[in-house]
């Protein structure tokens, strides 16, 4: 039950977000591909869905742009994967995103905490 | 980013099978990864696999949407594009076939006549500064423009300064000896400075030098291109010729393609002919180049005022009484550009027809597939895109017409010009060349536009729009548009009908003249065509000029006749068909009040053995006939019925003096059957036939020869005997089915040329049909399917699309019979055993396009049958 509703809580990436978390996850150190997708649910206390379907197109695009490379390595349970790691560039980039996203973010809760009007 | 990580990038990418090979490993490994957690979260196996693919979402979309982050964004993108179009048209084939035909056929005439008008009309003269060179001609008082009389040539030269050259010219038909065998060629007479006017240069040899333009300098001459390949074996050392007899040293031989003013061969000074006459003799044409800085209208103006002065000066003296300035590509091309262009006008008509049938063969295909293109829009595929869909499916239908067009342009020019050569000016230049290929691409490419736009339009937005009008009661634009459509098709079968009823006329005569009995037979015989103007001086008062020419006739035909493999020799001084024998009025028994109007022939004794003219009635000539016996003379059957319609013509005498100058009577001894003189479809002319051994030997013969085998086999054997017997003998030789069918090339290329646009006409109506009712189907699918759903028996749905379909045939077949009848009018003259309003050709065209038309209603009729009315209710 517990189970279900959370499913129904989970909230769907907005547009653009995905790239910003991706480089967020892999600020700490390289991961590949599925670790990436856990590990933006698990660490946003799985309220996050990440489409699975969706993120290697991502992953294509943020290493089309060079903020990420790829180079393949063997996994915690010995299966070859692709491993990504942030570049300089992508790191700088991650910074930009986080202030913009930080503004953003505020901007919206400040809008929403306003107090309320009568109608114009 | 620095440039390397993004070249580096563009390496990796540009390794492609790597590229997809990572992609594969990676999803794999990421579906492999999941499966593994889930089964560690306590699922089974196979939900743990449904779960991770879940997950994922299909892998193939899933790649699909990977790779298209690093594909090359457009290139890849109208590559993918057209493989989808392909893969579209490979599954209808039908309406693939349907719409690349139509187009071939519009672009292909279009193609074809563009080359025409181009190498014709558009390009300049081969010449340098072509534009630049003009045609004098003489203005008579009434308007009408004559050649130029000498005196007045050399006053216009002297008096006016916008020539930079000018030079005069006079062309006549020779005898040329001295190359390979004795021709008969086109001799020009010009001025020197032919030449400079059209800066052209030898390209063996020398143009005239000034001490080579008189009289007295001994004569020299310039040969054509194709005159030195053809007649002088193409060897570098010129010799010499000889014209009409004289010598000629030969200087020069001009460049490919030359061969001013037409099919010139040879150039010789004009200083031969001696003296101008008199300035009312219209003898010569004057051909000039402006000078530099002067323009066309100031030429003009400056020759036109020199004329009016001399006009004032000389009065009755000249019949000029103005001068005019031709382009000499005006003249050269003068009213073929006309009908050129309006040919271009009519086949541009042809190919908007097409574009209109294939747009609504698109349109149909488009509402057919409107839950393809609605899922595809449903899946997140913008408009643009689907539109780019549209033109590129457009863009292949057009490439693959224009493909087929190109082809079919080649094979068209090949066929109008191998069937008539002379019909049009210039047309040794016409062939599909690049300025061609770069027209059809042009012309694809708008075709492609057009099309592709209409059918994105109204296919993929405006028609939704539309259909809930429609759904609204606003009917009229989409009937508007409904009524249009079917008018266009109702046209298009009356232009089918019409062309097709006149090509099928043309047809049925063309048939039935080959099926006419010329009065001879034609297969096994070659025809010598001489002329012995060159070596003898034939005067009808010359006996033994006259003399030495009937030996050379008898010794001929005497050699002739023992090569192995001919069966029959014979001679006349004109062949049937040809229409140019002599022909006049004679005495009736020397009675100068009872004449008679006939065809006059003298033949050798073995020329109605050899040509296989059937004796009817008395006897031919035979050895007895000599000089000094009684004439006799061998009648044709209708010249005996025309005569002597009550008694027996033979044993009668006729005097035909008028002919050859001897008065002597002709005792008619023979009645032999009929010939065609002047064409297949001219009617039997009276003919008396002399013999040559009594009569004075005509100045040409023709020497008919029959052979046991292929007489074309004979022709190089005939030519040496021809040399050993005279080297300066000029001789045509021609099978006589040549001949024969020689005088077919105006009719063969008319019923080509009205029998391709009838085949393009049928085409694209039939297209036209099978696109309506396609499109009309696809439309009415939910109105069917409630006939359907409320009993309507497949037959009825049948009927119905069919019975539409047959409507407008039957429309178009009804305009197009009047249409026809006016056309057959218009060319009743060519028409031959068949009347305008020939019933036969009338009632089968007539059936075969209805038929023709059902059968195109008949696809799109059995998909309307096959609509499942639960899918179709549903449709919305």
């Amino acid at each position: 039950m517990t189970e279900r509703r959370r499913e129904r809580e989970r909230i769907d990436l907005l547009q653009g977000t995905l790239d910003l978390l991706i480089l967020r996850t892999l600020r700490p150190g390289p991961a590949h591909g599925h670790r990436i997708a856990h590990s933006i649910e698990e660490t946003s206390g799985d309220v996050l869905r990440v489409d699975h379907g969706s993120l290697y197109p991502a992953l294509q695009r943020l290493e089309r742009r060079g903020w990420i490379t790829a180079e393949w390595g063997t996994s915690e349970n010995n299966r070859r994967a692709r491993y990504y790691r942030l570049t300089a560039a992508g790191r700088k980039q991650l910074g930009a995103e986080s202030t913009r996203w930080e503004q953003l973010a505020q901007a919206i809760a400040r809008v929403l905490a306003a107090p309320e009007r009568g109608e114009v | 980013m620095s440039l390397w990580t993004h070249l580096g990038y563009l390496v990796r990418r540009l390794d492609r099978r790597r590229a997809e090979r990572d992609l594969d490993d990676e999803l794999r490994a990421h579906l492999d990864l999941e499966i593994e957690g889930n089964v560690a979260a306590g699922m089974s196996m196979e939900e743990a696999i449904r779960a991770a693919r879940r997950k994922l979402g299909s892998i193939a979309i899933a790649r699909e949407d990977a790779r298209a982050v690093w594909q090359l964004p457009l290139l890849e993108a109208v590559w993918r594009d057209l493989r989808h179009a392909a893969r579209v048209l490979r599954a209808r084939p039908a309406y693939a076939t349907a719409a690349v035909v139509s187009l071939a056929l519009g672009i292909g005439v279009c193609t074809a006549v563009f080359s025409a008008v181009d190498a014709v009309v558009l390009r300049p003269l081969p010449y340098p500064g072509a534009d630049r060179i003009v045609e004098l001609r003489e203005v008579a008082g009434d308007g009408h423009r004559m050649r130029v009389a000498e005196a007045n040539y050399q006053d216009v030269r002297a008096r006016t300064g916008v020539f930079d050259s000018v030079a005069e010219y006079a062309v006549a038909v020779e005898t040329v000896t001295g190359g390979t065998w004795p021709v008969r060629a086109v001799v020009v007479s010009a001025t020197r400075d032919l030449f400079r006017v059209f800066r052209i240069h030898p390209i063996v040899g020398r143009t005239l030098l000034p001490e080579e333009s008189t009289a007295a300098a001994p004569p020299v001459a310039l040969v054509s291109h194709d005159f030195w390949r053809r007649a002088l074996g193409a060897r570098p050392e010129l010799g010499g010729v000889r014209v009409e007899g004289e010598s000629y040293a030969v200087v020069g031989v001009m460049p490919p393609g030359f061969d001013f003013p037409g099919r010139g061969d040879v150039w010789v000074a004009r200083e031969r002919l001696g003296g101008g006459g008199a300035r009312t003799a219209h003898n010569w044409s004057v051909v000039g180049r402006l000078r530099d800085g002067v323009s066309l209208e100031q030429a003009r103006a400056d020759v036109s005022a020199v004329a009016v002065r001399l006009k004032k000066e000389l009065g009755e003296g000249t019949d000029a009484a103005d001068m005019a300035l031709i382009r000499l590509q005006d003249q050269i091309v003068g009213d073929a550009g006309r009908a050129l262009w309006i040919l271009l006008g009519a086949v541009g008509l042809l190919l908007l027809i097409a574009v209109a049938n294939v747009a609504n063969l698109m349109l149909a295909q488009a509402a057919a597939r409107q839950k393809e293109i609605a899922l595809r829009a449903a899946l997140g595929a913008t408009r643009p895109r689907l539109v780019r869909q549209f033109v590129t499916e457009a863009l292949l239908l057009a490439l693959l017409g224009a493909g087929l067009g190109v082809l079919l342009a080649v094979a068209g020019v090949d066929l109008l010009l191998g069937l008539d050569r002379a019909a049009l000016p210039r047309a040794g230049e016409i062939s599909i060349d690049l300025r061609a290929l770069a027209f059809t691409a042009g012309l694809s490419i708008a075709v492609a536009v057009a099309l592709g736009l209409v059918t994105a339009l109204r296919g993929s937005g405006v028609d939704l729009r539309a259909s809930v009008a429609e759904a609204g009661g606003q009917r009229t634009a989409g009937a508007a548009r409904a009524r249009l459509r079917k008018g266009l098709v109702v046209a298009q079968v009356a232009l089918a009908f019409t062309l097709l009823t006149g090509a099928g006329l043309l047809a049925r005569s063309f048939a039935g003249l080959i099926a006419v009995d010329p009065g001879f037979r034609g297969a096994g015989a070659v025809a010598i065509d001489l002329s012995v103007t060159a070596t003898t001086t034939l005067t009808k008062t010359d006996p033994a000029a006259q003399e030495r020419v009937r030996r050379l006739y008898v010794e001929l035909m005497g050699r002739i006749r023992e090569l192995p493999g001919v069966t029959a020799v014979g001679a006349a001084n004109a062949l049937p068909l040809g229409g140019d024998g002599a022909n006049g009025t004679f005495l009736i028994d020397d009675d100068r009040s009872r004449t008679g109007d006939a065809e006059y022939r003298v033949a050798s004794p073995g020329y109605f053995q050899t040509m296989q003219i059937p004796l009817l009635r008395g006897r031919l000539f035979g050895p007895g006939d000599i000089a000094s016996a009684p004439h006799v003379a061998v009648v044709s059957q209708s010249m005996a019925r025309a005569i002597w319609p009550d008694g027996d013509a033979i044993g009668q005498r006729i005097q035909f003096g008028n002919m050859d100058g001897d008065s002597r009577l002709l005792n008619v001894v023979g009645i032999v059957g009929d010939v065609r003189d002047s064409g297949l479809d001219a009617a039997f002319r009276p003919t008396v036939y002399a013999s040559t051994m009594q009569r004075p030997p005509p100045p040409t013969l023709s020497v008919v020869v029959r052979a046991r085998a292929d007489p074309l086999g004979l022709i190089p054997e005939l030519r040496a005997v021809l040399q050993r017997l005279d080297p300066e003998l000029p001789a045509e030789i021609r099978t006589l089915e040549q001949i024969a069918a020689s005088t077919l090339d105006g009719r063969r290329f008319s019923l080509v040329l009205l029998a391709v646009f009838a085949v393009v006409a049928f085409v694209l109506a039939l297209t036209g049909i099978y696109g309506v009712t396609a499109y009309s189907v696809g439309q009415r699918t939910r109105e069917i399917g409630i006939r359907v759903a409320l009993g309507a028996r497949p037959r009825a749905v049948l009927g119905m699309v069919v019975g539409e379909g047959a409507v407008m045939a039957l429309g178009g077949v009804a305009v197009g019979a009047a249409a026809a009848l006016a056309l057959a009018r218009l060319i009743a003259s060519w028409l031959y055993g068949v009347g305008p309003g020939d019933p036969i050709t009338f009632v089968v065209v007539g059936l075969a396009l209805a038929g023709a038309a059902v059968a195109a209603c008949w696809v799109p009729a059995r998909r309307a049958v096959r609509v499942d009315p639960i899918v179709a209710l549903r449709a919305d």
